[in-house]
């Protein structure tokens, strides 16, 4: 009945016309979906006052990409009621323009930090870190004690700052000048704990943080 | 006449052997971290063995080491008998095998302690993803530069399919890891928050759309058919399901990242297509299911059409699955839980692993000279403990999701949250437990195909083995096809 | 979103489902050519694979077309079409508003009635203490146990005993947890030498009476003068800094000797974080109440 099929039979004794048109339709919905996004990536700008990470919060970010804490924790509130009610307010794009890469997670085998900054005590964070079942027995987190006497590289954390303005990240020659000073002496447990304990509070301005407990039912 | 042709199966006999051994380092990796996850001590204290720096090891060992050995060593065993013509470049060919295997050992080495992006399936740092780039090319350098050679001019379906997984798999690796060296073993990619996430996940799905899908879907489009000995059942299903299975797969990522803050519009596009998506994929299922029509006897008799069929029932299973999961109101209750990971294991341990074991179990004899494998007894314990054990797997992650699911949301008559999170981890640990022993099964399996491909490859391991003429001329285009040969 | 963008996701959606859809119409009725056995006639493998060309099933057809149909009204319905919103006007934010303020209403009633009671009234309603247990173990068991008996590691109180660090009635749990605490002891090591502060800790063992030697523990009464102005002349401790009752046998951060050594020679510091602006009030009086019942010997026990 409907014609046609010749201009399929072509292609398919074509090697090279198969593997052009191949690639022409895996393009399709990458074009579509992340070029825009993409081009106007400059338009997701962080909330007033919110600086890049500092060099002891960055140094624990990687730590906590390098420990693979993604795989367990989300960093992503959705829009939903219980959701919010639990974690807090929904987390948003101007929250995470700092983050390279992204740490929103695929899986909660524990709960959501997005907001955990504050929430527990620094000593909390350090026993908890090192031997999560000291505090929490029911929990099936490893412990990370090697973070205890590891030291952040202060050399690294220059380098860290230099590529990260290379990408657009406002770090002033100031803040890479005194960069491995502030890093210098300090464990990586003090930068992975610095980094937690920021999470929801740094990257947020100070008014969005006032208004997470309106928020609270 | 010409000096007689003759098939390269030694660098397919090589990443049979890769794909064995890989097979089992992955699983057993994946053993050994969901041991973590009930019983947490198994650390030590020690940081390459922690859970969170060895699931990196698991994926990566399962689906590149395992999934990329067994895909590149089928597209190269069915590029040259669907194409009557000897692998081109036999160097280049042996290049990718020893360039791959050097990438999956550095990936495997350095990711546990601690060398990684933290980018989901694609956690190995630059310097690895450059080799990477540069083997992926080889392989397409060589798959297409054996098809322009090849001596039936009508390109077979298997090959679309290994073609669109070379290409696209190109395409997604490259875009998802552009990135800026800090050092030798650290880098930050150029995208970052919202954008880095979408990137991420239509690179992420996409590894499963084009690695353990489009590349599976050649290898069953050869090895179905040819163990059923049957014609496949149709030309036109296989048409229709191929340009739009590669194209929409493309799409369906963001729903990864559904009620996130991704932009309403790219969540709902993905859900869109994700539905559509249903099409192709229940498509291609049957298409390889009802050619078994007519021989459905083989499953009595041949534990490796049982591997098949049962593959491509859990096929169809899991992207019924995967749609319906990337429904919105569905996609709220199952994200973030075991779920998630129930839905992967089907698709891996019941579709990828399954089609892969029955394809290797109809090649190996050939590839190693042998009428049969040695022992159909093996294989068929091979089968049920495959089989019983993902099915543990899979039930027992369902049953965890769902209540971990039900109990985030769970909400009193008075409006206030039922459970607490920790109650949540508590009900899914008896689980953890289960879905452990499922997966020792599986592996248990594995260990079984080894022994016995170890004594199928005695001629070979004695360099006993003939390598097999290309028949040459060519066949007439239209010839009635020779009877179908029995199956040793 | 600008224009353009909005018309290019716009293009490229309809360019990827109108070739899926034609590919879809057209797959069923494309005349391919046919050898009288139903196959294409295209032969590979040694004359091993061959394809037929079959009609493609019902159920097929009809899965895929109710799955263009959907994607299609989705996409009508929702946003997703480039800047087109949807003929519903529908975004998860307002779902979320929506679904917030049905649970609101649910919720609001029954705050309401909480509302002018006081923590110890609070504390003899079931529906109360429910909710504050469920808030008590996402946010305060981390340290305090999921049933409140405290934990050593981080120094953080039983709160199930009638032992107060910084008061026990209910405007002073409230206090603790509404504004936090911070909790510190000074270190000795420069005060005292190593045979004082053993003397010293087997003195405070005294107080409450676990094993220690009695000899020692009078040797260190002395030395326990400086103790005495944080922990009282009789080790009783002090509500209003947070200095422990030495005469209880529970111990903030254990009760063996060596754990006390520790104490008197490094010090301690422990804090308790502020959750006024995490919780809110309202939630945290829910929690108190939970604590206050459960100190109580309250029935709060079966949530």
């Amino acid at each position: 009945m409907a014609g046609g099929y010749k201009y399929f039979e072509a292609i398919e004794k074509n090697a090279g016309l198969l593997g052009i048109l191949t690639a022409i339709m895996v393009s399709i919905g990458g074009l579509a979906e992340i070029t825009p996004l993409f081009m106007r990536a400059h338009e997701v700008k962080a909330a007033p006052g919110v600086k890049p990470y500092d060099p002891l919060r960055l140094a624990g970010k990687d730590i906590y990409v390098r420990e693979g804490c993604y795989l367990c924790h989300t960093q992503m509130i959705r829009a939903l009621r219980a959701e919010t009610e639990r974690y807090g307010p929904f987390s948003t794009a101007e929250e995470s323009v700092y983050d390279r890469p992204h740490q929103w997670g695929s899986k909660r085998t524990g709960p959501d930090l997005a907001r955990v900054g504050g929430k527990y005590s620094d000593e909390w964070q350090r026993v908890h870190l090192k031997d999560p079942r000291a505090v929490v027995p029911e929990s099936n987190m490893p412990g990370y004690p090697w973070l205890m006497q590891a030291l952040v590289d202060p050399d690294e954390i220059t380098q860290k700052l230099r590529v990260l303005r290379l990408l657009g990240d406002p770090y002033t020659d100031e803040d890479i000048a005194n960069a491995a000073a502030a890093v210098v002496g300090r464990t990586e447990m003090e930068a992975l704990i610095a980094y937690l304990q920021g999470l929801g509070i740094a990257n947020e301005p100070a008014a969005a943080t006032a208004s997470t407990a309106q928020a609270k039912p | 006449m010409r000096i007689v042709e003759t098939y390269n199966d030694h660098v397919v006999r090589l990443f049979l052997l890769a794909a064995a051994v890989w097979g089992i380092i992955g699983m057993a990796v994946g053993v050994y971290i969901a041991a973590e996850l009930a019983w947490p001590a198994l650390n030590f204290g020690i940081p390459w063995l922690t859970f969170s720096r060895l699931r990196p090891d698991h994926t990566f060992g399962v689906i590149f080491a395992f999934g990329g050995s067994a895909l590149m060593g089928t597209c190269y065993y069915v590029v040259q008998r669907t194409g009557h013509t000897r692998l081109a470049l036999g160097r280049l060919a042996h290049f990718t095998f020893w360039g791959w295997q050097l990438i999956c050992v550095l990936a495997m080495v350095t990711m546990p302690l601690g060398i990684t992006q933290s980018k989901e399936y694609a956690e190995p740092e630059w310097l690895i993803d450059l080799l990477v780039a540069v083997v992926w090319v080889s392989f397409g350098v060589v798959f297409f530069a054996t098809l322009t050679r090849r001596r039936i001019r009508h390109i077979y379906v298997a090959n679309w399919y290994y073609g669109a997984f070379i290409i696209a798999v190109g395409l997604l690796h490259i875009v998802n890891n552009l990135v800026v060296p800090v050092s030798l073993w650290k880098s930050y990619p150029i995208y970052s928050g919202v954008v880095d996430a979408m990137v991420q996940w239509w690179y992420g799905h996409n590894a499963v759309a084009f690695f353990l899908t489009a590349g599976f879907l050649g290898m069953m489009y050869y090895f179905v058919p040819r163990q059923a000995q049957q014609p496949l059942w149709s030309y036109r299903f296989s048409i229709v399901n191929f340009w739009a299975l590669i194209s929409v797969y493309m799409w369906a990522g963001s729903h990864h990242l559904i009620y996130t803050a991704l932009p309403d519009w790219v969540q709902s596009v993905g859900m869109a297509f994700s539905l559509v998506l249903l099409m192709p994929s229940w498509g291609s299922a049957a298409n390889g299911l009802l050619t078994f029509n007519g021989s459905w006897d083989k499953l009595r008799t041949d534990p490796a059409a049982k591997f098949m069929v049962i593959a491509l029932v859990f096929y169809a299973a899991s992207t019924f699955e995967g749609s319906m999961m990337a429904i919105k109101t569905v996609n709220a209750l199952s994200h973030y839980t075991d779920w998630t990971v129930a839905h992967v294991h089907s698709g891996s341990i019941g579709w990828v692993a399954m089609i892969t074991i029955g394809s290797l179990y109809a090649m190996a004899p050939r590839a190693l000279g042998q009428p049969a494998m040695y022992s159909t007894r093996a294989m068929n314990v091979h089968f049920w403990m495959h089989t019983v054990g993902l099915l543990l797997y899979v039930i027992a992650m369902w049953f965890a999701g769902v209540t971990e699911g039900l109990m985030w949301r769970a909400t009193e008559a008075d409006g206030s949250l039922t459970h607490s999170f920790i109650a949540s981890l508590l009900a899914a640990k008896p689980y953890y437990v289960v879905r452990w022993f499922g997966g020792v099964l599986v592996v248990g399996g594995m260990v079984v195909m080894a022994w016995n491909l170890w004594h199928t490859a005695a001629d070979a391991r004695a360099h006993l083995i003939k390598p097999i003429p290309v028949p040459i001329p060519e066949p007439e285009p239209r010839q009635v096809p020779a009877p179908l040969p029995a199956l040793s | 979103m600008s224009a353009f963008w909005s018309g290019w996701i716009m293009f490229l959606v309809v360019l990827n489902f109108g070739i899926t859809l034609f590919l879809f119409v057209w797959g069923q009725f494309v005349a391919i050519p046919t050898q009288p056995d139903g196959t294409s006639g295209h032969v590979w493998a040694h004359g091993v694979l061959r394809e037929g060309v079959r009609r493609l099933p019902l159920w097929w057809v009809l899965m895929s077309a109710s799955v263009f149909v959907i994607g299609m009204v989705y996409l009508v319905l929702y946003p997703g079409f480039g800047s087109y919103k949807g003929l519903i006007g529908w975004s998860a934010h307002d779902q979320l508003a929506r679904e917030s303020a049905a649970n609101q209403a649910k919720l609001t009633p029954v705050l309401q009635s909480f509302e002018g009671r006081s923590v110890e009234q609070l504390a003899a309603m079931p529906e109360a203490t429910r909710m504050g247990h469920r808030l008590f173990v996402d946010n305060c068991a981390a340290c305090h146990g999921l049933d409140g008996r405290g934990n050593h590691a981080v120094g953080a109180p039983d709160l199930t005993d009638q032992d107060w660090l910084w008061g026990g009635s209910s405007e002073a749990i409230l206090t603790s947890i509404l504004d936090g605490r911070r909790g510190t002891m000074p270190p000795f090591q420069a005060t005292f030498s190593n045979e004082d502060i053993e003397r010293l800790a087997n003195y405070v063992q005294s107080l409450s009476g676990p094993p220690h030697s009695p000899s020692r523990a009078a040797e260190g009464k002395a030395q326990f003068t400086v103790c005495s102005t944080c922990h009282g002349v009789e080790g009783k401790g002090n509500p209003a800094l947070g200095a422990p009752n030495l005469t209880h046998a529970r111990r903030l951060y254990g009760g063996d000797l060596a754990t006390i050594e520790q104490t008197i020679r490094y010090g301690r510091s422990g804090t308790m974080p502020a959750w006024r602006t995490r919780l809110g009030e309202g939630d945290v009086r829910l929690i108190a109440a939970w604590i206050y019942a459960k100190s109580h010997g309250g029935d709060a026990e079966r949530h």
